[in-house]
């Protein structure tokens, strides 16, 4: 006999009860109309949440009463087997005990079989009332007005899918299967609004507590079909665009076969649906030979707000929710078959959804495959750099998948070539049909700017014996170049010992900063401004010009920069040097802009860094802070820089090992600013007469370089160059050799390389290259008997390239106890570069200690690790990678970021607050002047302690 | 309590899709199963139709079989409901229609 309400409910709470290590209660937390609580079950071994899910529920319909024994008795039979070891029959439909105890094993089944019972009590103990065929909704009564014909809500129209039925064009009427009247006899009414009723609350809880869940059956009487998406309107998978989400198309749809709509479903999609629905309908065959249908819900009208469509819909709308096949059973040829036929219908429909189940995980053995990115467009690429682009493909199955690249790629007009970097793309075989991406990369160099290439490439998949022709474009781009202006501190406090013997701060600014210059690009514009208590013009932004021009910016700037000064009675303005600064960039001309910010001290002057106008700069800024974090106090500017993609580095207090560390930073700054990655950096000495050679390696992917050495004495150093062949030539004898410029300073010289580098007609690119430094005996003894000390030196080397590695440090907090979070991603020619290389990042501690931590790949190309700051200070951090490139090349990148902490290194930034500036900035203005800074001295008056007075008073 | 008119299941047979989705958009019907389409074009559906209800239904193009009579079917099926609550006074368990079976035997 039929089960009634009570039965079924209990049915569920005893199997739960008697089968504890594989079938768990659910009770659901929405009581209906007339109070009912309505439980379901999860079968299968595992924690919640463990395992993918197959979800089923029945008895939306009240008076489709079989649904309801369907899955009891599916639960009781797949309990008892899985329990006893042994398989199942259903007539002539077998499944062997392995295939029960797979089931359970890797998959939880969610089922809730009664999802209405106060309709299906009142259609089972209830005379069908007049004109009343048997109930179907549920028995809300809230806007009844007491008419028995117009309670309650068609459930399985009160989903959020196309709930405004003026979403569909009046010629679809919608109406005549799903309704607005609570009065309609057909009994679709949809309810006031989505998830009105109780019921379908039910069924979206727990939809949501099973995030897992890819696949959802909802058990219908009848017609003996099994129903996939959609329902709305006819399929299609050519349009995404053409979508249930895009308001574009309301009003338009639900008519059948016209041209004006159908609903997207992707091709790979519907093969998946379409192959679990054929499972499902040849398993319930194979019971006693009756036949069901497959196809998609819509038919001659069409529906909305059904549970099916709503589950499959709801990871369009919601990226975060998983995929969820979903699939309608409409059982047997009447609502309430006799129960002897009953018992037959529940055999088939069981065995059908046991085969689904057992196919779901591998889509009934299908691969399918989509191609995401029907075209390769690689949009910009300077000239000379290599990157890639990746086609990609969505595939779900879970036997191997081949992609072999048949025909290509090759170029149809235009320059230039494209390659395969990594050849063809292969899938191994997964216990899984879930949806895997996989890329073919195809990479291109740059030619000429403005040229555009094309190109075609055919895959052809091995499994399916599809092919894919993709159309590839390329468009070359000049070299990017970047505008950059310098701000430069000149306050008092420039004057001060900078911890180097013998060098005042500003000495060691002025030996510092030229590298910046004189490592930009030829084609990159510089600018220079200062800043006191105001900021001050020093330099209108010029081209860098060629290395060595006497008349280029690259000599301008470092003219200005030599003859920057320090203001005796200037106190720190970072605000307004900013300001100018970003006033001194162009709007256009070049590719990017960048602010690179010198101070040695806390800003204390309008305007100050948070009193700048919210999103007013809108370039890079770079910062250096000379000094110890307390004596910088950098809380604004590390704000700004982190804002601005930018990043602080902090010397610490300088000691007298420590010259080249401003101009290491320096040059390091001018690398983050020209987008260069730096190769090594390492330092040490040169004893008289010796040789010392510096190791770097370059890989295919670096078409250019600079090797860099900073030296106090370089003209104690000779600096040469070796290839990897053992080549070694000199800057002053380049004759026979071609791609290399020379430039050298008063602390700084480096050889600039485009790369392969020809020398004596022999090429030179990737491999190991070295930094050979050497000096005479009677240069370096001439050097040690002036300093008593060898020859000190620091070797960078600089390369354009297109593997690339991006550093960051965060961190949660800037007060001790804090921690550092380092994170460094490495990529080549576009593509991560997975499972080649390792990072470690050197931790230098305020106390003086080292350690070293060894980054994780978290995901492909992603390195992560935290690491703690116990103490206030400054923590230089070097990160480090080592690795080999895709054509099997050893490389290194380098980058070094500071970490710090301080007492009210979370306070928020400083503004000014409102007052009266006038006379402060007046009284400043007056103190700057030469004049009056005589005669203060002629009345026995010091500037500079008249200046403190005037700080001190004046509001911050 | 109000006379009891019997319901019956119909079968409706439009010539075309286009006749039974105008019959559809004009009659409030209680609709069950799926259409169904034969070669010619014509396209048949399976309503509830009150009795008095079912002649009105005929007209150009679409012709009504009465097939049963669901008032009397539901009354019937109503006799295969459980009373009580089989679960608490007798097996609490559920048995399933499946066989469990030792061989690894699979159809």
């Amino acid at each position: 006999m039929y089960l009634n309400v009570d039965e079924v409910d209990t049915a569920v709470i005893n199997l739960a009860s008697a089968f504890p290590s594989t079938c768990s209660l659910i009770t659901l937390p929405n009581t209906t109309f007339e109070g009912r609580t309505t439980h379901a079950l999860r079968l299968g071994v595992g924690a919640a949440g463990s395992r993918d899910c197959v979800m089923m529920i029945g008895g939306q319909h009240a008076r489709e009463w079989g649904s309801c024994e369907i899955l009891v008795l599916l639960a009781s039979d797949l309990l008892t087997a899985f329990k006893s070891n042994m398989g199942l029959g259903f007539g002539l439909k077998t499944f062997t005990a392995a295939q029960i105890q797979t089931l359970l094993n890797e998959l939880h089944l969610v089922i809730f079989p009664m999802v209405n019972p106060d309709g299906r009590h009142f259609s089972q103990l209830h005379d069908p009332i007049h004109g009343n065929a048997g109930w179907r909704r549920n028995r809300n009564t809230k806007d009844a007005n007491n008419d028995a014909n117009c309670i309650g809500v068609d459930l399985n129209r009160n989903y959020d899918f196309l709930f405004d039925l003026a979403k569909f064009a009046p010629a679809a009427n919608i109406t005549s299967h799903t309704s607005a009247d609570h009065c309609d006899p057909n009994q679709t009414y949809q309810g006031p609004k989505p998830f009105s009723e109780a019921e379908t609350q039910n069924v979206k809880w727990l939809l949501d507590a099973n995030p897992r869940t890819r696949w959802f059956v909802d058990v219908h009487s009848y017609s003996q079909d099994i129903l996939y998406s959609w329902g709305d309107d006819n399929d299609q998978s050519t349009t995404p665009s053409m979508n249930f989400a895009n308001p574009a198309f309301d009003g338009l749809r639900g008519v059948n076969g016209d041209a004006a709509y159908g609903e997207f479903i992707p091709a790979d999609d519907q093969a998946v649906a379409v192959a679990l629905a054929t499972s499902f309908t040849t398993a319930l065959q194979a019971v006693r030979g009756i036949s069901y249908t497959a196809k998609s819900s819509y038919d001659l009208y069409p529906t909305c707000g059904t549970s099916d469509d709503y589950a499959y819909s709801r990871h369009f709308t919601d990226p975060s929710k998983g995929k969820v096949y979903a699939f309608v059973i409409e059982w047997g040829t009447e609502f309430r078959p006799a129960w002897t036929e009953m018992q037959n219908i529940i055999q088939d429909v069981d065995a059908g959804l046991i085969q689904l189940c057992l196919d779901a995980p591998c889509a009934a053995g299908l691969a399918a495959i989509f191609l995401e990115t029907p075209a390769l467009v690689f949009e910009a690429v300077p000239a000379g750099v290599e990157t890639s682009r990746a086609a990609l493909f969505s595939v779900q199955s879970c036997g191997a998948v081949d992609l072999n690249v048949v025909s290509g790629p090759m170029v149809t007009s235009g320059p230039g070539s494209f390659s395969l970097p990594v050849g063809s793309a292969s899938l191994l075989a997964a216990s899984s049909a879930a949806e895997r991406d996989v890329r073919l990369w195809v990479s291109f160099t740059g030619t000429s700017a403005g040229d555009v290439t094309t190109g075609t490439m055919t895959v052809h998949c091995t499994q399916t014996n599809q092919s894919y022709v993709i159309p590839i474009t390329a468009h070359t781009i000049a070299q990017p170049k970047v505008a950059s202006v310098l701000v430069l501190d000149k306050s008092s406090s420039m004057d001060d010992p900078s911890g180097v013997p013998n060098q005042k701060r500003i000495d060691v600014l002025h030996a510092a900063a030229p590298g910046f210059v004189a490592l930009l690009s030829d084609a990159d514009g510089v600018g220079i401004v200062s800043f006191d208590q105001d900021a001050h013009p020093v330099m209108a932004l010029e081209p860098a010009g060629a290395l060595g021009n006497p008349a280029g910016g690259r000599k301008h700037a470092t003219d200005k920069i030599a003859a920057h000064a320090t203001n005796p009675a200037g106190s720190t303005s970072i605000g307004d040097g900013v300001e100018l600064a970003h006033n001194s960039l162009p709007a256009s001309g070049y590719d990017s802009t960048a602010i690179v910010v010198f101070t040695d001290g806390e800003e204390n002057t309008p305007k100050l860094i948070a009193d700048l106008p919210a999103g007013l700069i809108n370039d890079r800024v770079f910062a250096i802070g000379l000094g110890t974090v307390d004596q910088v106090n950098p809380v604004a500017l590390n704000a700004l820089v982190h804002a601005t993609g930018g990043y602080l580095l902090l010397t610490d207090q300088l000691g007298p090992n420590d010259q080249f560390r401003l101009a290491k930073y320096f040059v390091q700054i001018v690398a983050g600013v020209t987008n260069a990655e730096i190769v090594v950096d390492p330092q040490g000495v040169v004893l008289p007469g010796a040789e010392v050679r510096i190791p770097f390696d370059l890989v295919e992917s670096d078409y250019g370089a600079d090797a860099i050495v900073l030296s106090p004495f370089p003209s104690a150093l000779r600096f040469r160059l070796e290839t990897p062949a053992g080549e070694r030539f000199d800057h002053t004898a380049l004759g026979g050799v071609t791609g290399v410029q020379f430039s050298s300073g008063a602390q700084l010289a480096f050889y600039r390389l485009s790369l392969p580098v020809l020398v004596k007609g022999t090429p030179a690119a990737r491999g190991r290259w070295h930094v050979v430094l050497s000096t005479g005996k009677e240069q370096g003894a001439t050097f040690a008997a002036s300093t008593g000390r060898s020859i000190p030196y620091s070797v960078v080397v600089h390369a354009r390239s297109a593997l690339n590695m991006d550093v960051f440090l965060t961190q949660p907090s800037y007060v001790a106890p804090t921690a550092l979070d380092l994170r460094a991603v490495l990529t080549e020619i576009g593509m991560p570069l997975e499972n080649r290389a390792h990072v470690r990042a050197q931790v230098k501690r305020p106390d003086g200690t080292t350690t070293v931590v060894a980054l994780a790949e978290t995901e492909p190309g992603v390195f992560e690790a935290t690491t703690q700051a116990p103490l206030n200070g400054v923590y230089p951090v070097r990160f480090r990678a080592n690795g080999t490139s895709l054509r099997g090349f050893p490389f290194t990148r380098e980058q070094t970021r500071t970490g710090m902490a301080w007492r009210g290194g979370d306070a928020p930034p400083p503004r000014t607050p409102p007052g009266n500036h006038e006379l402060c900035d007046l009284v400043r203005c007056l103190i700057a002047d030469d004049g009056i800074r005589r005669w203060l001295e002629t009345q026995h008056i010091d500037p500079k302690t008249l200046a403190r007075c005037i700080e001190g008073a004046c509001p911050k | 309590m109000p006379v009891q008119k019997p319901v019956f299941r119909v079968v409706i047979t439009a010539r075309d899709r286009a006749t039974m989705l105008a019959l559809l958009a004009r009659r409030r019907l209680d609709i069950g199963g799926s259409p169904r389409y034969s070669g010619d074009g014509a396209v048949r559906i399976d309503a509830y139709v009150p009795a008095d209800q079912v002649d009105a239904l005929e007209g150009d193009g679409v012709r009504v079989e009465i097939v049963g009579d669901e008032t009397a079917v539901a009354r019937e099926r109503q006799k295969e409901v459980g009373k009580g609550n089989r679960f608490l006074t007798g097996d609490p368990v559920p048995r399933g229609l499946g066989r469990l079976i030792r061989s690894d035997d699979v159809s």
